[in-house]
């Protein structure tokens, strides 16, 4: 297991959570509640609720940039640009969006791989990672192993695990590392259209899964 | 290709929050998702469904210097000298005919619940006499919010708002404008609001991206309109 467990998990271990009614307001969506309300203020031109927005998110989205783009310097660029988007856009956030949380790291997500597009068409390959950066990357570096050990991950992390070894590689891969098709395809040495192939139908059963 | 068909838009939404979309497929996206409802939520629930596997990451803190930036980023704050700009009578006259029916359509979208109250509202146009900006003002509460009316973004440069508090006192920035369809809402200090209530007008100049960096304009004025107290 290599995540370390959140203060959420800390709160709230795992075993009881199964126990609790669905309708009982749990740790989750109280914290969804507070993100919400601070997003709310920042909407209205709230400074100081964006900056509290900021330091209840911004650990969680610096992980991701910096797991996708593997150097301090792009992450905290793309850090920048996605928080002042974020800012600019928190009138736009519908509850239809999903939790506050996975809306903010999706506009992260978009652009670190912008990002990783722009870098790899210059010539970055990807592979390098920054020197002081070695030793944050190194033990989280198997995305399969990423999907253990949290509660919020649990639902995705059991789909991911009923589906066929190749379609959830692909996928963590994709998802963690920001590859493309042509990427994963060379990097697993397999013809493209399989790849294709393996992501979609992955991605078909992971739907299918979460919706049961 | 038929975008209507359900398999087709969950396939093309998931891949494009995965992230393995490229190139043209990306950017067809991006015209779907402008136009289709139904992309537009299949896209936010994998969204949601893909982002919580971001949660599994370790936590890793940011260096302090990045919210510095961003807190800079979101409040511009600068001092500006604007020179006054002749405007011919008829183009004045055109752009107030726009301006009292984007008022009207303002007052009519304000009484909508969740919209900010506004007692003053000024109205920006380009020389073809199309509005650009709409901009309104609640002195009560100090909130202002500016809209972009189909303003094409800029890369380079960055337009910043002015209050012109007239006499002798000098422009004092009220912050960058949105472009594209976007709003920004901010919340001014009782001083500036106070500044803005008895204000001669608003203005518009061309600022580097990020806004005018050394207090002083940079750029040319494009534009000025009074604020209108409704």
């Amino acid at each position: 297991m290599t995540s370390i467990p959140t203060d959420l998990n800390k709160a709230t271990p795992m075993s009881t959570l199964t126990s609790i009614p669905s309708d009982t307001p749990s740790p989750a969506s109280a914290a969804q509640d507070e993100l919400l309300r601070l997003l709310r203020h920042a909407s209205k031109g709230d400074q100081s609720a964006f900056q509290a927005l900021y330091r209840q998110t911004s650990a969680r989205l610096y992980a991701v940039a910096l797991r996708l783009l593997r150097r301090r310097d792009w992450a905290d660029e793309v850090m920048q640009e996605a928080y002042v988007r974020i800012w600019h856009n928190a009138s736009e956030y519908v509850s239809e969006r999903g939790h506050v949380l996975t809306w903010m790291i999706s506009i992260l997500r978009y652009r670190a791989i912008d990002r990783i597009r722009r870098e790899r068409a210059r010539g970055w390959s990807g592979d390098t990672l920054d020197n002081e950066d070695e030793e944050a990357a190194s033990e989280d570096d198997n995305p399969l192993l990423l999907l253990q050990g949290h509660r919020r991950a649990d639902q995705l992390n059991n789909c991911m695990n009923s589906l066929r070894e190749e379609q959830r590689q692909c996928i963590a891969s994709a998802f963690f590392d920001g590859y493309t098709h042509e990427e994963l395809s060379e990097r697993l040495q397999t013809p493209l259209g399989t790849i294709k192939s393996w992501v979609r139908r992955g991605l078909q059963a992971l739907r299918r899964c979460l919706e049961q | 290709m038929n975008y209507n068909r359900p398999e087709l838009i969950e396939i093309l939404a998931a891949e494009y929050a995965l992230g393995t979309l490229r190139g043209r497929a990306r950017e067809r996206m991006t015209a779907l998702l402008r136009d289709s409802q139904a992309m537009r939520a299949a896209v936010w629930r994998w969204e949601s469904r893909l982002g919580s596997m971001a949660l599994s990451l370790r936590e890793a803190t940011p260096p302090a210097s990045i919210w510095s930036a961003i807190e800079q980023r979101i409040q511009p704050n600068t001092v500006v000298v604007l020179m006054p700009r002749a405007r011919r009578l008829w183009q004045g006259f055109s752009a107030v005919a726009t301006a009292a029916a984007l008022i009207m359509a303002f007052l009519l979208t304000t009484t909508a619940p969740q919209q900010p109250a506004a007692d003053h509202v000024a109205v920006f146009s380009n020389q073809q006499a199309q509005p650009q900006w709409l901009v309104s003002f609640d002195s009560a509460s100090g909130k202002l919010t500016a809209r972009a009316l189909n303003v094409a973004a800029t890369q380079v440069n960055a337009y910043e708002l002015w209050m012109l508090p007239g006499g002798d006192s000098a422009p004092r920035s009220l912050g960058l404008l949105p472009t594209a369809n976007h709003a920004i809402y901010s919340k001014l200090s009782a001083d500036k609001a106070q500044t803005l209530r008895a204000a001669a007008g608003l203005a518009i100049s061309l600022e580097p991206a990020g806004g005018s960096p050394t207090g002083l304009p940079t750029g040319p004025v494009l534009y000025q309109a009074p604020l209108l107290q409704l």
